[in-house]
């Protein structure tokens, strides 16, 4: 910019001097003199700019954080060709995050021997993956009217994920479980702790589990068995068609199904569950089924980086993959969207043998908030409810397990409903 | 700065217009008017760098035609001096644009006032040399004339070319170095 200007003032000024000495017209030949004069300062300003080189360093104290989390950036520059008078520094902060804190701004000189941090700011954000980019530098002589626009390379990933809630145990009943101990209920007798039935003694039996009282009734031995408590598989499902999802007020209904997701799958992989996760809608997005808190970490980044998408293919739920998942394991599908197909779907599936969990997003209420009051809006309230209870009645019907949740409350309220009604089912 | 500029493109010029006007100018004042208020058009859109240009040369013109027709020199210079301190400022604010607002106010300021005063100086400076009075001949006109080319030359090539290095230089250093992180 500052040739540009050089250019234009100076050339403005030859101009002017050259038409006062054509038509010999001292006025017009007296007014180069203000031109040229701000054409050699600009010159004379871009000479004594000072050339330094400027390495960027940004830190932070975790590269991963939850929604409700802050991170701490710092960011240092060094100077190692002698001190800079006059430096404006920026930090552009991608569309998600903002500052939460501190300044991301400077103004002021740079030493030469600087490494303390000119920048100290905490940021919070939404959902999603950001890049950190290049720090904008405005460098300019302290009396001079040059400026020079550095961009200095500082590039750094944040992910910042779902936000996850704490949930109780979550009623599932897959048929199939694996072989180590853990919290579902595996319909197979042996030891546990919830009584599964009695049997005749046969040889080999554990005398400690003799029925001592049916003995003395009908004289002959009897076991207690009790149902084997084991893990399972599960697979989460998280809905990420652009037609399964809207916005309501400030809020997009796929963020409230990414933190239902992010919840289920920390939950599950605590009870010590193989868990997997498939984002439905894009291309395949699938996370391997795994253990441990390394497997939620796992599933957090990539709920972190999932985005809704409108693909043809994936318009209804008929193209899942269901060689994805092991036969006769527990399917989890989370969805704010329910429709005659989907129904049909998870029927289908139900009838191939998985155990299907659904977490209804009931969005009636955050959108009914957002309607004026009329009595159309009522009516359409009460007939937009009675669809999706009529949709979820029938899901009932076909064996599959609801948690509906509303999202202005807890999902743990909703999964302790859910688990109340499964042992009201059982009992 | 931007608010600045207008200011400074509606006075300055503005004052040339009404005194255009006074001395029955109409030609002048009705291009002071037009310039103006196209002027003030291309800075309330943030216009592209070349509009602002364009309106510069056209006040400067304006300016030396004024200056032909013995308009008073201090309506003439004041309005060439808030010329070229606006197109100056519109010219800052396009390149600090991609920098947040209140982040660069205290920049602005700064460099409003070093702008002001330089224009201010240079106007000075032009008023005493138009004091001189100096009477030249047609010969040494002509051989002013091929000395500011000469110069002209001399000073475009070699400050163009301090530009071009220094430009060059930061960008191989840029590439040349894995970036920091």
């Amino acid at each position: 910019m500052t040739s540009y200007r050089f250019t234009a003032s100076f050339l403005l000024a030859l101009i002017l001097a050259l038409v006062g000495l054509a038509f010999r017209n001292l006025p017009i030949a007296a007014l180069s003199v203000l031109p040229l004069f701000y054409s050699t300062t600009l010159l004379l300003s871009y000479l004594a700019l000072p050339r330094p080189e400027i390495a960027a360093r940004r830190s932070v104290d975790r590269l991963r954080a939850a929604e409700d989390e802050t991170i701490d950036v710092r960011v240092s520059l060094a100077s190692s060709r002698g001190s800079i008078p006059m430096l404006f520094v920026h930090d552009d902060l991608p569309d998600g995050l903002s500052c939460a804190g501190g300044d991301v701004h400077y103004q002021g000189p740079l030493s030469a021997t600087s490494t303390h941090s000119i920048l100290r700011y905490t940021l919070e954000g939404s959902r999603g993956v950001y890049e950190l980019g290049g720090i904008h530098a405005l460098l300019w002589s302290r009396f001079g009217l040059a400026v020079t626009n550095l961009t200095v390379d500082a590039p750094i990933h944040l992910r910042v994920l779902p936000a996850s809630e704490k949930l109780g145990r979550i009623p599932i009943h897959p048929r199939r479980t694996r072989a180590f101990a853990g919290p579902i209920r595996s319909n197979l007798a042996g030891s546990g702790i919830d009584f599964y039935g009695c049997r005749a003694f046969t040889p080999g039996d554990d005398i400690r589990r003799i029925n001592w009282r049916a003995y003395a009734r009908t004289q002959e031995l009897v076991i207690c068995d009790f149902e084997q408590e084991r893990i399972t598989d599960v697979s989460l499902i998280l809905d990420a068609r652009a037609r399964a999802h809207a916005v309501v007020g400030s809020d997009h209904t796929f963020e409230f199904a990414a933190r239902a997701t992010a919840s289920l799958a920390s939950s599950f992989c605590q009870q010590g569950n193989n868990v997997g996760l498939l984002i439905y809608g894009d291309v395949l997005n699938w996370v391997f089924p795994g253990v441990g808190r390394s497997q939620i970490d796992r599933i957090h980044d990539a709920l972190s980086g999932a985005r809704l998408a409108s693909k043809l293919a994936f318009e209804d739920l008929r193209q899942i993959p269901t060689r994805l998942f092991l036969p006769r394991s527990q399917l989890v599908l989370v969805s704010c969207h329910l429709d005659e197909a989907d129904i049909e779907t998870l029927a289908l599936l139900k009838s191939r043998g998985y155990a299907i969990l659904f977490v209804s997003i009931d969005t009636i209420p955050l959108e009914s908030a957002q309607l004026t009051e009329s009595r159309d809006n009522e009516l359409a309230v009460r007939i937009a409810r009675l669809r999706r209870s009529l949709y979820l009645r029938s899901l009932e019907r076909y064996g599959v397990q609801i948690i509906d949740w509303n999202p202005t409350a807890p999902l743990a309220q909703a999964v302790e409903r859910a688990r109340q009604a499964y042992r009201r089912l059982r009992s | 700065m931007r608010s600045v500029a207008a200011a400074l493109v509606f006075v300055g010029i503005g004052a040339l217009t009404m005194v255009a006007f006074a001395q029955r100018d109409i030609a002048v004042g009705v291009a002071g008017c037009s310039i103006v208020a196209g002027w003030l058009v291309v800075i309330a859109a943030r216009g592209p760098r070349f509009a602002h240009t364009v309106a510069l040369a056209l006040s400067s013109a304006l300016c030396a035609i004024s200056a032909a027709l013995h308009i008073p020199f201090a309506a003439v210079v004041l309005a060439l001096s808030a010329s070229i301190a606006a197109w100056d400022l519109c010219l800052m604010e396009r390149n600090t644009a991609t920098h947040p607002r209140e982040a660069t106010d205290r920049l602005h300021r700064r460099y409003m006032v070093r702008n002001l005063v330089l224009v201010a100086v240079g106007g000075a400076a032009t008023s005493a040399v138009y004091g001189l009075r100096l009477r030249i001949s047609f010969g040494t006109a002509f051989a002013l004339l091929c000395l500011c080319l000469w110069l002209f030359v001399v000073v475009l090539r070699h400050a163009r070319s301090l530009m071009t290095e220094a430009h060059e230089r930061e960008k191989e250093e840029r590439t040349a170095e894995p970036p920091a992180s």
